[in-house]
């Protein structure tokens, strides 16, 4: 199929100074399922629309299998597109939305309604064929802009937040065939979104972008278990991770007040002594799942157990969730559905500790033990990443864990 | 009655001037006025310049004027050098003047296209032209119709302009009727022709839309 590259990719929109794509270097595998996530306004879909060509690449070189693409036009890119808005053609039946492109190609006849046919096989669509965009649900006109692609048999698929104008039930359901089409062709899928859900499922490789710059990429799993900064940790799950800033004292870590007072791992509070955070401050991070009710987190963890108020119960069916302040910081646990406590209630709960992270509260990368997890960066050595500790290293990529 | 009858053949002898006069101008406006619309949006800024100032000029001034500029003016500028016959100085005045107000009409249905439905084309492989003329026009022509039907009845209606440089429409043998026979009738007739006409567009532009409101 095709190997992507993007080098040192930067776009400033004209009159503007603040570059809104300032350096972004990327690879991309054959047959890879890509996912750029991001806020608003990160500069997610400005990438996407460089790749296809739509928007001109200031400077930096975007390749493909080798070749520099920046002056290729979109047809030629190999490429093929899926919009946010479905961008139908609403005076065209949905099969001549489909076979649109390859009409004007003067393709015959037959191998037209052959690629049309099998497009609308695979996404359900064969008996909505004769209709018009104007008769067809949310859902079904996603698809058809899917098979519409599909149809161009492109080496490429750019997929622009296909799923943001449908209804929850109607995007898991359609995340489930952008999946299987993934499989069933085999080519390279580049997929924008700011639902980290969606990213989760359907992802081989996350890349995570702030204000145009990749803060990590990786696994899926990769960035929910191990985030390489604090963007990323609060970005990643929901809902997002608590932080709190408390300060190293030996074993525990203790709030300004005295009134929370967390026991950490010996390890753990061994390797934040040996990076010199020893009386110093830094961000706790814990997972909303790593909050626990149970009797038995309480027997495990003794020393981490905190009594809170709770400022809201809200039971969601196969879970609950309690959110409470710690130290004026909003907090939220996710509990057991069986859960029976009230707004306003005491509880007691217990912070699983080993599942902790920290992050340095200057530079707000991840602080990790040396030698144990460390992100392989590509501006930076190993040993220099092991010494970040006081610089300000915006926008550091990180991806793969040793 | 029997008067009605006898001056009516007369009358109708004059549609073909009214009829082609509209006809001529709806066929030599509406391709006019796409191109305009598209050069308003041209990156060339004296182009667009241009085009602003000539759409200025053809709306900021009365038909009339244009009619009587263009048929008793430019024989006087050019030492009777450009003399147009009365039909054609017509059909010339009418599709410039009407070419400036589709223009606008035009230039205001291509903006409301989603840039979407642009981008969507360029990455299918179809060529910028082939994407206007084929994905653009025929969603653009949706969105115009109600003020497109707006202008076709004001050009049936504007077609008894011609009057003023003695073109020989149904109101120019009307007006003839009225004075040598001293009776309103001839212009009653007339009204009914016209109103007759406006409801015949009124009806089609209403057929036109309806097989459009299938994609809406």
């Amino acid at each position: 199929m095709v190997e992507m590259s993007l080098e040192h990719i930067r776009k400033i929109y004209p009159g503007q100074v603040v570059a809104a794509v300032p350096d972004y270097s990327l690879q991309i595998k054959d047959g890879e399922f890509t996912v750029f996530i991001g806020p608003s306004g990160s500069g997610k879909s400005t990438v996407l629309r460089m790749i296809a060509g739509l928007e001109d690449i200031t400077s930096g070189e975007f390749k493909m299998d080798g070749k520099v693409m920046n002056d290729v036009e979109p047809k030629n890119r190999g490429i093929a597109m899926v919009f946010q808005n479905y961008a139908l053609y609403p005076h065209m039946t949905v099969f001549d939305n489909m076979a649109f492109g390859l009409k004007l190609r003067k393709e015959p006849k037959d191998k037209i309604k052959a690629a049309v046919d099998k497009a609308a096989d695979l996404l359900g669509l064969t008996d909505f064929l004769d209709r018009k965009p104007a008769n067809l649900s949310g859902g079904q006109r996603q698809r058809v802009a899917l098979g519409r692609a599909m149809v161009r048999d492109a080496k490429v698929m750019l997929l622009d937040e296909p799923l943001s104008n449908l209804d929850a039930k109607l995007r898991v359901e359609m995340r489930s065939t952008i999946a299987k089409l993934h499989q069933e062709l085999g080519n390279n899928f580049i997929y924008v979104t700011h639902d980290q859900i969606e990213a989760m499922t359907m992802a081989d490789r996350i890349v995570l972008i702030d204000h145009g710059v990749i803060q990590q990429d990786g696994s899926p799993e990769d960035l929910y278990n191990h985030p390489g900064n604090k963007f990323v940790a609060g970005f990643m799950g929901s809902p997002s991770m608590n932080f709190l800033n408390l300060t190293v004292s030996g074993t525990q870590l203790v709030s300004k007040d005295k009134k929370i007072q967390l026991t950490m791992p010996k390890g753990t509070a061994h390797f934040l002594k040996e990076r010199g955070y020893e009386g110093k401050e830094i961000i706790f991070g814990i997972r909303p799942e790593d909050i626990h009710t149970e009797p038995i987190a309480k027997d495990t963890y003794p020393g981490d157990t905190v009594k809170v108020r709770l400022d809201l119960v809200e039971p969601l069916g196969a879970e609950t969730m309690y959110y409470f302040q710690l130290d004026s910081q909003q907090f939220v646990a996710r509990v057991g559905a069986r859960e029976i406590s009230q707004t306003g209630d005491e509880a007691e709960l217990t912070f699983e500790m080993p599942n902790a992270h920290f992050f340095d509260p200057e530079t707000e990368l991840v602080v990790v033990p040396d030698g144990e997890t460390v992100y392989k960066s590509p501006t930076k050595t190993e040993s220099d990443l092991a010494n970040t500790k006081g610089t300000k290293l915006e926008g550091q990529k990180f991806s793969k864990r040793y | 009655m029997n008067y009605i009858f006898s001056i009516l053949p007369d009358i109708l002898t004059g549609l073909n001037i009214t009829v082609g006069l509209f006809i001529l101008t709806l066929l030599g406006a509406t391709p006019l006025g796409i191109l305009i619309a598209i050069g308003l949006r041209s990156q060339f800024f004296i182009l667009r310049w241009l085009l602003n100032a000539y759409v200025w000029i053809i709306r900021g001034t009365p038909l009339m004027l244009q009619l009587m500029f263009f048929y008793f003016g430019l024989p006087l500028a050019t030492d009777n050098r450009l003399v147009f016959p009365k039909m054609t100085a017509a059909v010339l005045v009418f599709v410039l003047n009407y070419a400036g107000y589709l223009a606008e009409i035009f230039r205001g249905g291509i903006q409301a296209i989603p840039q979407g439905q642009y981008d969507a084309a360029f990455v299918l492989g179809i060529s910028h032209r082939q994407a206007f003329s084929k994905i653009i026009l025929p969603q653009v022509f949706k969105i115009v119709l109600p003020s497109f039907g707006n202008e076709v009845i004001n050009l049936i209606k504007d077609t008894s302009l011609g009057y003023v440089i003695s073109l020989v429409d149904i109101l120019y043998i009307a007006q003839g009727h009225a004075v040598a026979d001293v009776s309103l009738m001839p212009y009653v007739i007339v009204a009914v022709l016209y109103l007759i006409f406006t409801a015949l567009a009124t009806v089609i532009m209403k057929k036109i839309e309806s097989n459009y409101r299938e994609w809406a």
